[in-house]
């Protein structure tokens, strides 16, 4: 459906979107997620043929967005952040123009005109002037637009931005009766949206592409595989000799729970691939120490999202490319490498933990 | 490319600027006419037309000032480079609207020489070309304000920068025989006018050295022909000036009654220029 190949955009110096490689398979509704700023829009308008590409290519069903528009943006209906409508104009005077410039033939723009009208439910406000609609109607006609001409491609950009909590929900429901029909791209920056509506999930960060996977996968392949979290019912001073005497054991973290002063949440690191938590059960048992939790140490989808998108490493971007530099202010160690492996695999998916894994072939 | 058209002239007649250029037009022109036919007993029509084309330095920059401005303002030129047209289109769909609504004061105006010849002998071929003429100006003119209009997305700035534009159209002869018609003064004015026109390469190549290098190959090559002979520049300034003015152009038309094909092919060329700029402009914000 779509094929991106080395995708950048720079503005001067500044690279917005940095060598995005990517494929879109039809039928699905895909989320690109990423915080204010990671170039989702910027991506979105290049797919559109809105905004050219400094580098690489855009394919729609084989049609390259600036050699082929006309036959790529045939396949395309696109949202802007902004709806882009004029407010001078009815909703039916509106979405009669764009079925005409979108090349319908005048015997058919009645009808799909509304058809569009119906199904993002704007008919009851087809008369009303679009300056005198509130923003959950403009977003709609935005919508409607965007579906005129049957294209296989809706792509629809933070399409839940300023509207209130039930307009959210009826814009969602909207999404998901599209993306049966057709594919579907919807970029935001709120995890509950995309995991409400997506299938596939792709999570830029400054204007790479950090992940690109099911929600499900994603969380797999980012969970920490050598952490283990236990509550035990005795002070950190009684607990500690006890973990000495297990082996497999690289680190661990106590702290007294703040709730009960006897007990002790303990995060312990240990060598990958060993699972140690039925010996730290026994160990514990032993000593007459009740355990409370014991379980792998679990992110929850925010964690994730927030440490995948995490800006607040000191990155440098030069102008070629703008390459993250692993000398600034980090976390940890382990973050280090992350940043550095990330470097080397310019566009490949690298989870936080455990393997490193394609997106592209998990598809 | 006629949605765009049917679009854009329906909303010259949806709100008031359609019938504002419209009005004024037909108001000065009744007034020109009342007093240089009716007082002056004179049958031509077409002599109120080089005085009239001063009313379109104000009327044409009302109606092009929102074409890409608007557009740029309202957001909804995203809408436009995501459909399925051609640039082109849509600066022609958008250049053909602003065209229809200059046709009705024109249209209008094809029924005074019928008035007048109830009055007296009128030369029917001479004001109908007059009038073509009139409404070619008017084409090269919107193309001029189209072109300032995308340069900006407000739509005030495109209405003065407009405005300016044609201003400095309509005093450019009056400006350029105010200079001395000695051949240094023509060097030194051309000079000014290649520094401008290497700003323009600027503007849209936004590359110092290509500029640069436009700049001092026609200086240099105005040099040499300066030193080979210069005589040649004395006066060649104003003659210039004066051949690319649309309103002397205008003026000459009318007053010589003449069908010059060469003034019609003139308007042409310039409305084909400034809709190639504005494809350029609207073109070059897509990679900036």
């Amino acid at each position: 459906m779509i094929e991106v190949k080395n995708l950048t955009k720079r503005y001067g110096d500044r690279t917005v979107v940095s060598h995005l490689n990517f494929t879109i398979a039809p039928g699905k509704i895909y989320g690109f997620l990423g915080p204010n700023g990671a170039g989702k829009s910027t991506t979105m308008n290049m797919i559109t043929g809105c905004l050219a590409p400094t580098e690489g290519v855009v394919l729609i069903d084989g049609h390259d967005i600036c050699e082929d528009a006309v036959a790529a943006k045939r396949q395309i209906g696109y949202l802007p952040e902004i709806p882009p409508v004029y407010p001078d104009m009815t909703p039916e005077e509106y979405l009669r123009f764009v079925a005409g410039a979108k090349g319908i033939r005048a015997s058919e723009i009645p009808d799909q005109v509304e058809s569009a009208m119906r199904q993002t439910d704007i008919t009851e406000v087809r008369d009303r002037l679009i300056k005198n609609l509130s923003k959950g109607y403009r977003q709609r006609v935005g919508i409607a637009q965007a579906m005129l001409g049957e294209p296989k491609l809706i792509l629809l950009d933070e399409p839940t931005v300023g509207l209130d909590p039930r307009q959210i929900l009826e814009i969602r429901e909207l999404i998901l009766r599209l993306g049966k029909s057709r594919t579907v791209i919807l970029s935001s920056h709120i995890l509950a949206e995309v995991s409400a509506v997506c299938d596939h999930v792709m999570i830029m960060r400054r204007g790479k592409l950090v992940a690109s996977d099911t929600l499900e996968n994603i969380r797999k392949n980012n969970m920490p595989e050598n952490r283990v979290s236990v509550t035990v019912k005795a002070t950190p001073a009684a607990v500690e000799p006890v973990l000495r005497g297990i082996p497999g054991i690289l680190s661990y973290e106590t702290k007294c729970d703040t709730e009960e002063k006897e007990l002790t949440d303990l995060e312990i690191e240990v060598e990958p691939g060993q699972d140690i938590r039925e010996k730290l059960f026994f160990a514990f048992a032993e000593k007459k120490m009740a355990v409370r939790k014991l379980a792998r140490a679990e992110l929850s989808l925010e964690e994730i999202f927030l440490r995948l998108t995490d800006d607040s490493e000191d990155y440098e971007e030069d102008g070629d490319g703008g390459e993250e530099n692993g000398s600034g202010v980090s976390s940890s160690e382990e973050e280090n490498e992350e940043e550095d492996e990330e470097d080397d695999e310019e566009d490949d998916y690298v989870p936080l933990f455990g393997k490193k894994t394609d997106g592209e072939d998990e598809k | 490319m006629s949605a765009i058209y049917k679009k854009e002239l329906k909303s010259y007649f949806s709100n008031m600027t359609g019938y504002i250029a419209i009005a004024l037009i037909l108001v000065v022109a009744g007034i020109l006419s009342r007093i240089l036919n009716f007082r002056g007993l004179y049958g031509g029509m077409e002599g109120i037309l080089p005085t009239l084309s001063m009313i379109l330095m104000l009327a044409v920059p009302i109606v092009a000032m929102r074409s890409f401005a608007e557009e740029r303002q309202l957001k909804t030129d995203l809408l436009l480079y995501c459909l399925p047209l051609k640039t082109t289109q849509i600066v022609l769909g958008k250049y053909f609207a602003m065209m229809t609504v200059f046709a009705v004061p024109t249209g209008a105006m094809l029924l005074y020489p019928l008035i007048l010849s109830m009055y007296g002998k009128v030369n029917f071929l001479s004001a109908v070309s007059s009038l073509l003429a009139f409404y070619l100006l008017c084409g090269a003119m919107c193309a001029i304000c189209m072109f300032m209009s995308s340069l900006t997305e407000s739509q005030v700035i495109a209405a003065v920068l407009g405005v300016s534009a044609l201003v400095v159209c309509y005093a450019s002869t009056i400006l350029a025989e105010a200079l001395p018609a000695t051949a240094i003064a023509s060097f030194l004015a051309f000079t000014v006018l290649i520094c401008l026109l290497a700003l323009v390469v600027y503007y849209f190549a936004r590359n110092y050295w290509v500029a640069f290098a436009v700049g001092t190959v026609l200086e240099a090559g105005m040099l040499i022909a300066y030193l080979i002979d210069g005589s040649r520049f004395a006066g060649l300034f104003q003659k210039v000036i004066g051949s690319l003015s649309l309103f002397q152009k205008m003026n000459e038309f009318v007053s010589l009654q003449l069908f010059d094909t060469t003034v019609l092919i003139y308007f042409l060329s310039v409305s084909f220029l400034f809709c190639f700029f504005t494809v350029q402009t609207v073109e070059k914000r897509r990679w900036s």
